[in-house]
């Protein structure tokens, strides 16, 4: 493959992908440092695979949440904290009660709910990104949902 | 592109996440990727649980990595986490390399126990070295320290020193079940992530009983995991416990010896520090001094191997990495160290899956090791075994256990060897599009579900609003393909020992899977003289993500069934003792 046809075929998926990717990192790292990091370092690595890549979006959308996991993965064994300092972004209002609710949940169930609601993903469509049969996906997605809910009752 | 999402499916408000302005990053996304080395990402990962969850969900990968050989479904995106990767040629070895096995070394710990196995373990014996051996395996009793972690545990855990005597015990092969279980053990539960929670579970048989292990995820700092370990004696009562606690993750399953193991050897993988097999006695429950196995990760555990590979805190695999092939022994480790084939050297080491095999066609017996290229359509990259060593040779990489490609819809049935060749095939079979029981591959049988109701028009679609497609269960030879029966309803199977499996049943013909039956595989016909037991609440292998906790499995000659908040132990019928209910932290 021509490299500029490598370039066109990403920067599609960049049109189309990177605000909601971007908005997902940082929703499931709560700092958008980490966001900027991971998001551009993911497609730059799908850059460099060239056509080894078949289906580039899911290898973004998969590359980017790992290289985010350890990067929290990181700061939590440098840190002393025990809480989860990338949780305290400096963003106000609902934005913050909303980073400070998803920072209650465990990653796993964080990195779905997000997937779901802020990258825009069916259960369906997820199977491919997160190499898991869908009907799993959508157990552990109620699952996920149930507890995000036990969590906003709790706030109340 | 979201609308409002409906708060009855996101709780959090998560769409409150629209209005967020993402950065526009083309031009920084281009200049990295046309200067990899000086945009180094700065986030020094430590890729362990990556590798760790990536090493689960390849359990599945794995039996399905001949599939796409053919160039079938490998469109799976596998991610290096750190820049870099450029693409080794492809490899051409063929044949044993002189260098590619190292001479085994056999392991054992020299001292002390530890209750509480954290981040503070004492200095450990780090493999692989050339002199690590020693002559005997010294053990201490197992010291308690009073720890928040082990009152995680409901009950509370308490440690448990053996005396160490074990019972004498042969059991037969599980040819059969006996009537009733031989133990019930109540698992303990823990507070975890989802409330109270039960632990994820494995059990190993052990000579005169079963070793349990019992792991839990915490959600409160600093203890991140708890796990439990106990022998079971056959007659109900507890030999020995350990308590242990550590931030890191415990491998569950246990690398047990055959049935005249003394030592039983856990995963211990305390990310970013070194991954290590603590051993305990079997009779008594000390723990030896942890074995490091360097900043590796551990693959599955197969019987009583398992290998140790890169865990990714580096992003290729060089040319010095080496692999470890660990392998349990009654009372030691036999750790054998190897390279990478040398079609993986320079790979990001996320795109490199490595497998054992250990009912690959060695002749003399052994075991084969898979290196499963992720980026190249999940091919086989080349095989190992002791007497070719790495190799790409079509003839040593069928020598791998076969696959059963069985996708859904008309594409038809394939038993495929690991090059992708199909063995045989059932062209006009076709699966259905569901959860649950579907296939079984044993020795000699291979056992599917086929969609009976199957059109061109509607595929195996639901027939109207309230009826399910129909099925048919179908058993081939597994050498010819030839068709041995067939039967008019989904039948889910359990294999057993000697060709023989639990099999569902209706009795009454009225619909309703209602009874097990120990059924011939090769004929299907209940064995004369087996028990029966009814469906309900009996043998249930969850789907979903409820299989962490309800499940079947054989391991020697026990039969053991997992039900979430106990584990059923059943023997062969020769074997079985009047059901002896036991807690696993009384």
């Amino acid at each position: 493959m021509q490299a500029e046809t490598v370039v066109e075929r990403v920067r599609l998926v960049y049109a189309s992908d990177h605000a909601r990717l971007w908005r997902s990192i940082y929703a499931f790292s709560g700092s958008r440092e980490v966001a900027d990091e991971a998001v551009a370092e993911a497609f730059a690595q799908a850059l460099r695979r060239g056509d080894e890549l078949r289906d580039v979006a899911a290898w973004v959308w998969r590359s980017a949440f790992a290289i985010a996991r350890g990067e929290l993965q990181r700061r939590r064994s440098t840190s002393n904290d025990v809480g989860d300092s990338s949780f305290e972004d400096g963003d106000h209002g609902e934005l913050a009660a909303v980073l400070a609710r998803l920072g209650a949940l465990s990653p796993e169930d964080r990195e779905l709910l997000v997937l779901c609601h802020v990258g825009g993903w069916k259960p369906g469509e997820l199977a491919a990104v997160l190499d898991q049969p869908a009907g799993r996906i959508r157990v552990r997605l109620h699952r996920a949902t149930e507890r995000a809910r036990r969590i906003l009752e709790d706030d109340r | 592109m979201n609308t409002p999402n409906d708060p009855d499916r996101d709780p959090l408000g998560l769409d409150a996440f629209d209005a967020v302005e993402a950065p526009d990053q083309w031009d920084e996304i281009l200049s990295r990727a046309a200067s990899p080395t000086s945009n180094v990402v700065p986030l020094q990962r430590s890729a362990t649980p990556w590798i760790l969850a990536a090493a689960a969900a390849a359990l599945v990968v794995v039996a399905v990595a001949a599939l796409a050989v053919r160039g079938g479904g490998g469109e799976l995106p596998a991610p290096a986490t750190v820049p870099g990767g450029t693409l080794a040629a492809p490899d051409t070895v063929s044949g044993a390399d002189p260098d590619d096995t190292v001479p085994t070394t056999d392991v054992v710990s020299t001292t002390l126990p530890a209750t509480g196995v954290a981040t503070t373990a004492p200095p450990t014996t780090a493999v692989p070295s050339s002199t690590v051996a020693s002559t005997s395996v010294p053990t201490t009793e197992p010291q308690s320290t009073a720890s928040v972690a082990f009152d995680a545990w409901t009950p509370v855990c308490a440690d448990v020193s053996g005396a160490g005597a074990v019972p004498a015990s042969a059991l037969d092969p599980l040819a059969a079940l006996g009537d009733a279980p031989t133990l019930d053990i109540g698992l303990p539960t823990f507070d975890g992530f989802n409330g109270s929670e039960a632990p994820i579970v494995d059990v190993a048989e052990v000579p005169g009983g079963v070793l349990v292990v019992a792991r839990a995820d915490l959600p409160q700092e600093p203890f991140g995991g708890v796990a439990a370990l106990a022998v079971v004696d056959l007659d109900g009562s507890i030999r020995w416990r350990r308590c242990l606690a550590t931030d890191g993750v415990f491998g569950y399953r246990a690398l047990v010896a055959d049935r005249a193991a003394e030592t039983a050897w856990i995963q211990v993988v305390a990310p970013p520090g070194p991954a290590e097999l603590i051993g305990f006695d079997l009779a008594t429950g000390a723990a030896l001094d942890p074995i490091d196995v360097g900043s590796r990760a551990f693959g599955r555990v197969q019987g009583e191997w398992v290998v140790a590979t890169a865990d990714g805190t580096q992003s290729t695999i060089e040319d010095p990495d080496r692999l470890l092939l660990i392998r349990a022994l009654p009372d030691r480790l036999s750790v054998q160290e190897l390279p990478y084939p040398a079609a993986t050297v320079g790979r990001p080491v996320s795109s490199t899956y490595i497998d054992i095999d250990v009912d690959a066609d060695i002749d003399g017996g052994g075991v084969m090791i898979s290196a499963v290229d992720f980026d190249d359509a999940r091919s086989i990259a080349a095989v190992w075994s002791e007497e070719t060593g790495w190799t790409t040779d079509p003839e040593d990489i069928r020598r791998l256990s076969p696959t059963l490609r069985l996708p859904v819809g008309a594409e038809g049935l394939e038993f495929l060897d690991a090059t992708g060749e199909p063995i045989w095939t059932v062209p006009d079979f076709r699966a259905p599009s569901r959860e649950g029981f579907v296939s079984l591959v044993t020795d000699d049988v291979v056992v599917a579900i086929e969609c009976a109701s199957w059109t061109e028009e509607n595929g195996c679609a639901w027939l109207d609003d309230v009826t399910p497609p129909t099925e048919r269960t179908v058993a081939f030879d597994r050498m010819t393909g030839e068709e041995l029966w067939s039967v008019d309803t989904s039948r889910p199977v359990i294999e057993l020992a000697a060709g023989r499996a639990l099999m569902l049943d209706d009795t009454d013909d009225d619909g309703t899977l209602d009874i097990w039956r120990v059924v011939d595989l090769r004929t299907a016909e209940p064995v004369d003289g087996t028990p029966t037991w009814p469906s309900l609440g009996s043998f249930a292998n969850e789907c979903c993500g409820a299989g962490d906790y309800v499940w079947t499995r054989v391991d020697g000659n026990v039969f053991v069934e997992s039900l979430g908040d106990r584990l059923r132990i059943w023997l062969a019928p020769e074997s079985s003792r009047p059901t002896a209910t036991v807690d696993l932290m009384g």
